[in-house]
């Protein structure tokens, strides 16, 4: 079981899209069942695997590898570590969701479930794949069905066509893969002609050409993840897509391209990433309040979700950017908390806008009154979204801003501010939708969710509260992945600023002198570079900056 | 009883009274758990004493959350203050919760009201017995939440639900302060303890500021998040339209706990507040101008809530004048170094408690009064009561104890606290604190004034309306929480003044705080009698045709608030609202365009080079020896460098290249 627990994640979605196929198109209620299998059989696989997962002794488990052509050095090899392990559990429920968030589209059913279904299983495939040839392939199968799903089942909206946005996303995205083939190339030819990223991690690639590598993968990746002025697919796309497909895509999809930066970046070139850390903190600063001033600028509800999710993906690239163990636990859980969320929200926003047929905020209001059940799951929805204690998103953006504080504090100061303007919107839009005087009589539609889509709203909003309250588990999970891989590369790159001032402040001599002693050590002493970037912090070091 | 129960047994009752209106079950149980709650918590209160000081204080915590050295903790403290503060919270809320039964009667919402009345005591006690910021913050959240859904209550009124909002945002914006504040003392300290964060700042290293701008940057930063929960200037903006929500809700939260919150704050972390003097000037400049911008405010108010949120935006900067001005007098304690001698905070705390008993009291017999006068249009209308005393008399004479505690008229509790306070501003010295003094007088007549004429509108003279006429007193459940609060109106503030027990029991130390000169109680005495003389000279009779305020000089100012509400609908509401459609407009037509521009640049040359395919094999040639001696050239390039790669853009692949042709 432990051996093909990640070889089932990645080929249940893929046979059960294999098995639509064959069930004829007229039989609605076999088709539903058959994906909603595919879809629900990870849900057990995935728990079991973060439930067993022994986080006493971390690193990689679940292994499993074959050689594949060993020629040129591929195999497939796949497992996971903590941070895979919960977001592969992320994915199971998002896809879950998914499937009975679209039980009512009539339109090729058979199709439109094969292909998500398809997609998944490449989700799962980048997860867990140890192996860079299998992670690029996965890659593509999770990005390039979106084409289908957008162009065909789409809406058209803001005088944008649906296949405008298809051909947008598509082709931004493509762009990027060529990136990340450049990078994964590169390392295939300076580390040792091999794919396997166990063997690249302990190998390592040659210093000087980790930065122009690490930049490929950043770019590449972070297109994906909505990186600032590379988001501009994001709107568009997710605006014009199905619900089912808007859920995944921003709940999961988006976490694809900052999972790349963060596996690839720290694993296999930290050189690099370290050295674009500062440049990294500044574009997610600038995602966070760009992408939250944007969303205040909207009246189109998805337009709105849209730009807040580039918004949520800057804190996520923050924690990253931090490079420190705090702020990347926090990334990850703010992957796992933004994954739910917008989940959440796509799936209120598809249910409001099938019922009302409009997506104008300007046009609601008062609709608590003929869905009340929709409103407190999206309030709850609403409040993770600006970080309020006892929901997901306040232990992940704080840890967020933890570490980027040790990194770098003017950074966090600025990006704090976009809890203000996130708060702002949201709450506008709550109000708009739901609160005030009552519009129901112009919607005859109007009413509260029904049996599969209750279980896809519900669940959701239930596990941002469960996961807010008690996130410890996921917490430690993550946190188990995290010593071998970033204590012993850590950025650091705050080392040498604090140190500057904790020598102008030696002041009181009696207990600080031993601290300042330790933090001094990596200015000079590191491996021979100087400057700002070049540092990396030893597992002592990183204790004594938390500290 | 376990005193860990305290916070613990509201949030029991929240939970089921949260599944009680979900359930859409019958919302007399709602009510039954949540009183239940507050009792047991009341009962743990009670039945957990604690001695003066930190003597005998009760502590207890879990770990929450731990990554590397950094631990998250949630737990309870108590000690003299934790205490003291647990009793207000506790009795205040029972008494609301009691008074709520039938005041919200028949409402559809009432087990939610109930469910989110639970949750605002769990997180408000969780506050008070918080024995470390990253709870503190916690909690603070918590309860702007709880305010946020409280006053959206009724979230069919589009005022309401605008309101909610406004109250969420403004307060968020301090918070963003107090988060940075706590950011910044706890990545210096490695520890989310009080303690760790009070050595963290007199060490003042391993922060990207200097020593000096840490002392006092943490503590403003800090102090940013009483500005917006305390509701002080420039934030004070939501508390008079957080009116909206329930009258209860406004007794509980908006009056009594927690508004008070930042002030408790304050004094909770005081220590960290006098290690740099300026800070604490700042908290009184803050608090003065607070106090006397919304005292004058409240004089030309005919909105009853309106007048009373008013006055506890007053009374708040008061209690921030108590906390600003011990800056002149620390006298650190020899053995650790920490200030020891404190006057300001135990003021603060005293008129905290006092405001606490009366505010409630006041806010509560207003609700009494809008629910004599439902029918009318505007129920809150002071223009349309009057006569009201022969209708109600429990509430009208509650009311006036409150209005007389509130005026500070001699021997009732508000004249205690006020006069500690401004004590401590003499007592301290240096010309801002007297100048501040002067204008703490000011505030003292104004507060009688407008209090005394709230009441003479409402309850004296003949009514002026067939509403008013016809009002009814309210149930005993909404009585006897009036009668409760009125005893300790009266009588709280000589008995906690005497022998300096209070400042004893806090401090835990055998000194008197400020020792009040006689005159200034005289003063002060004074200054409340005149206003509440001129009160009833002015409101006796019925007025003319226009109110006399309206005639004072400044009253257009006062009418415009000050045009601090202006000011922050245009900067904050219009200028967001500009500046989001500008940001919208600018993604859209800048970078979005110029992806498009790329795009179509592509595009564009895609269709240039297929022009070069003409198909004549004249040109074919051409390109192709072209294309050859190309090659050619690289090639002799590539052969010729022998120095190893130089790091840059054509490292990764000119090395590529080369592991080929190698191979």
């Amino acid at each position: 079981m432990t051996s093909v627990a990640a070889t089932f994640l990645i080929l249940c979605p893929m046979a059960a899209a294999a098995l639509l196929l064959l069930v004829p198109a007229s039989n609605g209620r076999l088709i539903r069942a058959v994906a909603l299998l595919g879809a629900a059989l990870t849900l057990p696989v995935s728990i079991w695997m973060c439930a067993t997962y022994d986080r006493s002794l971390g690193g990689y488990q679940f292994g499993f590898k074959a050689p594949w052509i060993p020629e040129l050095g591929v195999s497939f090899h796949v497992a996971a570590d903590g941070i895979s392990v919960v977001l592969v559990l992320l994915t199971s429920i998002i896809i879950t969701a998914g499937v009975f968030a679209s039980w009512g589209l009539q339109n090729r059913t058979k199709e439109f479930l094969a292909l998500l279904l398809f997609l998944v299983s490449g989700v799962f495939g980048v997860f867990l794949a140890r192996d860079l040839f299998f992670l690029f392939l996965f890659y593509e199968i999770a990005v390039l069905p979106m084409y289908l799903l957008i162009g065909v089942w789409g809406t058209s909206s803001q005088g944008r066509t649906k296949e405008y946005s298809a051909m947008k996303l598509t082709l931004m995205l493509m762009a990027g893969s060529a990136l990340i083939l450049v990078a994964i190339l590169a390392i295939y030819f300076q580390g040792g002609q091999t794919f396997d990223m166990d063997d690249l991690a302990r190998n390592g690639v040659p210093a000087q050409a980790q930065n122009l590598i690490f930049l490929a993968i950043y770019v590449g990746f972070g297109i994906l993840a909505g990186i600032w002025p590379l988001h501009t697919w994001s709107p568009d796309g997710h605006a014009s897509a199905p619900t089912a497909v808007s859920m995944l895509h921003a709940g999961v999809l988006m976490k694809l391209g900052a999972y790349g930066v963060l596996r690839l970046g720290l694993e296999i070139v930290p050189n690099g990433f370290a050295e674009w850390s500062y440049v990294m903190a500044i574009i997610a600063t600038i995602n966070i309040l760009y992408g939250a001033l944007c969303a205040m600028g909207q009246t189109d509800l998805k337009y709105i979700v849209a730009y807040s999710s580039v918004s949520h993906m800057g804190v996520v690239m923050l924690g990253i950017a931090s490079g420190n163990s705090t702020g990347i636990n926090g990334s990850v859980m703010q992957m796992v908390s933004h994954g739910l969320m917008t989940g959440l929200f796509f799936a209120v926003v598809g249910l409001v806008y099938e019922r009302s047929h409009t997506r104008d905020v300007l046009k609601m209001g008062g609709f608590a009154k003929a869905m009340p059940g929709v409103a407190v799951c999206l309030t709850v929805g609403g409040f993770a979204s600006f970080g309020l204690p006892a929901t997901s998103g306040f232990i992940a953006e704080f840890l967020c801003f933890y570490g980027m504080w040790l990194a770098h504090p003017w950074l966090a100061l600025l990006s704090v501010f976009g809890i203000v303007l996130t708060a702002f919107y949201v709450l506008r839009a709550l109000q708009r939708i739901f609160l005030g005087e009552s519009r129901v009589e112009n919607y005859p539609d109007l009413r509260d969710a029904r049996s599969t889509e209750w279980v896809a709203i519900t669940s959701l909003a239930a596990l941002l509260i469960v996961l807010g309250c008690w996130p410890k588990p996921v917490v430690d999970t993550i946190g188990s992945a995290l010593p071998k891989q970033v204590s012993s590369r850590s950025v650091a790159a705050s080392a040498s600023g604090m140190s500057a001032h904790a020598l102008a402040s030696l002041s009181s001599p009696d207990e600080p002198a031993e601290r300042i002693r330790v933090l001094r050590q990596p200015v000079g002493a590191a491996d021979g570079r100087s400057g700002r970037t070049g540092l990396r912090a030893d597992a002592q070091n990183e204790r004594v900056l938390v500290k | 009883m376990p005193f860990w129960i305290i916070p613990i047994a509201p949030l029991i009752a929240a939970i089921f009274a949260g599944v009680v209106a979900l359930g859409r079950g019958k919302g007399a149980w709602g009510s039954a758990a949540s009183l239940v709650g507050i009792g047991v918590s009341f009962a743990g209160v009670l039945l957990n004493r604690v001695g003066s000081g930190i003597e005998g204080a009760l502590h207890a915590d879990l770990t929450w959350l731990q990554l590397g050295d950094l631990e998250f903790k949630l737990g309870v403290h108590i000690d003299s203050l934790t205490w003291t503060m647990l009793a207000v919270v506790c009795l205040v809320s029972l008494l609301v919760q009691v008074y709520s039964v039938a005041y919200m009667r028949g409402e559809p919402g009432f087990a939610r009201y109930y469910a989110y009345l639970s949750l605002f005591t769990a997180s408000m006690l969780g506050l008070v017995v918080a024995n470390n910021l990253f709870q503190l913050y916690v909690c603070w959240e918590l309860v702007g939440a709880c305010s946020y859904l409280l006053v959206g209550f009724w979230w069919h009124k589009p005022a309401a639900a605008s309101a909610a909002k406004k109250a969420f945002v403004v307060t968020r914006f301090g918070d963003v302060g107090f988060m940075l504040g706590i950011l910044l003392v706890t990545t210096a300290a490695g520890s989310f303890d009080f303690g760790a964060a009070h050595s963290a700042l007199n060490l003042g290293t391993n922060t990207f500021v200097s020593a000096e701008v840490f002392r006092w940057l943490v503590p403003l930063l800090l102090f940013c998040g009483a500005v917006g929960k305390s509701a002080q200037f420039p934030l004070h903006i939501w508390l008079p339209d957080a009116m909206e929500g329930p009258t209860p809700v406004s007794a509980l939260i908006h009056a009594a706990t927690m508004v008070a919150a930042g002030v408790y704050m304050v004094v909770r972390l005081f220590a960290l507040f006098v290690v740099d003097p300026v800070v604490a000037d700042v908290v009184l400049v803050i608090g003065t101008a607070t106090a006397l911008i919304a005292a004058t405010i409240a004089l030309v108010q005919f909105d009853i809530k309106k007048v009373m949120a008013y006055s506890t935006v007053s009374q708040l900067g008061l209690m921030m004048m108590g906390l600003g001005a011990v800056g002149g007098w620390i006298i650190l304690d020899r053995k650790s170094g920490n200030p020891a001698e404190y006057g300001g905070q135990v003021a603060a705390m005293f008129h905290l408690i006092t405001h606490a008993m009366f505010k409630a009291l006041l806010f509560l017999a207003a609700g009494s009064v809008i629910h004599a006068m439902h029918h009318a249009k505007d129920p809150n209308d002071l223009r349309s009561m009057g006569g009201l005393l022969k209708r109600m008399p429990v509430t009208g004479w509650c009311c006036l104890i409150g209005v007389l505690s509130l005026a500070g008229f001699p021997l009732l509790s508000g004249f205690w606290s006020k006069d500690a306070l401004l004590g401590e501003l003499i007592v301290t010295g240096g010309l801002l604190r007297q100048v501040c003094f002067g204008i703490g007088i000011l505030v003292a007549a104004l507060t009688a004034f407008y209090s005394m004429r709230m009441w003479l509108l409402a309850f004296g003279g003949e009514a002026r309306s067939e509403d008013a006429a016809h009002a009814k007193e309210s149930p005993w459940q909404m009585t006897l929480p009036l009668v409760v609060l009125a005893i300790p109106s009266i009588a709280l503030g000589a008995l906690l003044h005497s022998g300096h027990r209070f400042s004893h029991w806090m401090t835990g130390l055998h000194m008197d705080f400020a020792s009040t000169p006689l005159w200034i109680a005289g003063l002060a005495t004074a200054a409340g009698l005149v206003g509440l003389g001129l009160a009833l000279r002015t409101y006796r009779k019925p007025y003319a045709a226009v109110d006399p305020v309206l005639a004072l000089p400044g009253a257009a100012v006062f009418n415009r608030l000050w045009g601090i509400e202006s000011f922050w609908q245009t900067v904050g509401a219009r200028g967001g609202a500009l500046v989001g459609r500008t940001a919208a407009w600018f993604d859209r037509h800048v970078i979005d365009a110029s992806m498009d521009g790329i795009a179509r640049s592509c595009g564009r040359l895609g269709a240039q080079v297929r022009r070069q395919a003409t198909g004549q094999v004249q040109s074919a040639a051409w390109i192709a020896a072209a294309g050859l001696a190309l090659l050619a050239l690289l090639l002799a390039i590539g052969r010729t460098t022998t120095a190893p790669e130089p790091p840059g853009p054509s490292s990764v692949r000119v090395g590529g290249i080369r592991a080929q042709v190698d191979r």
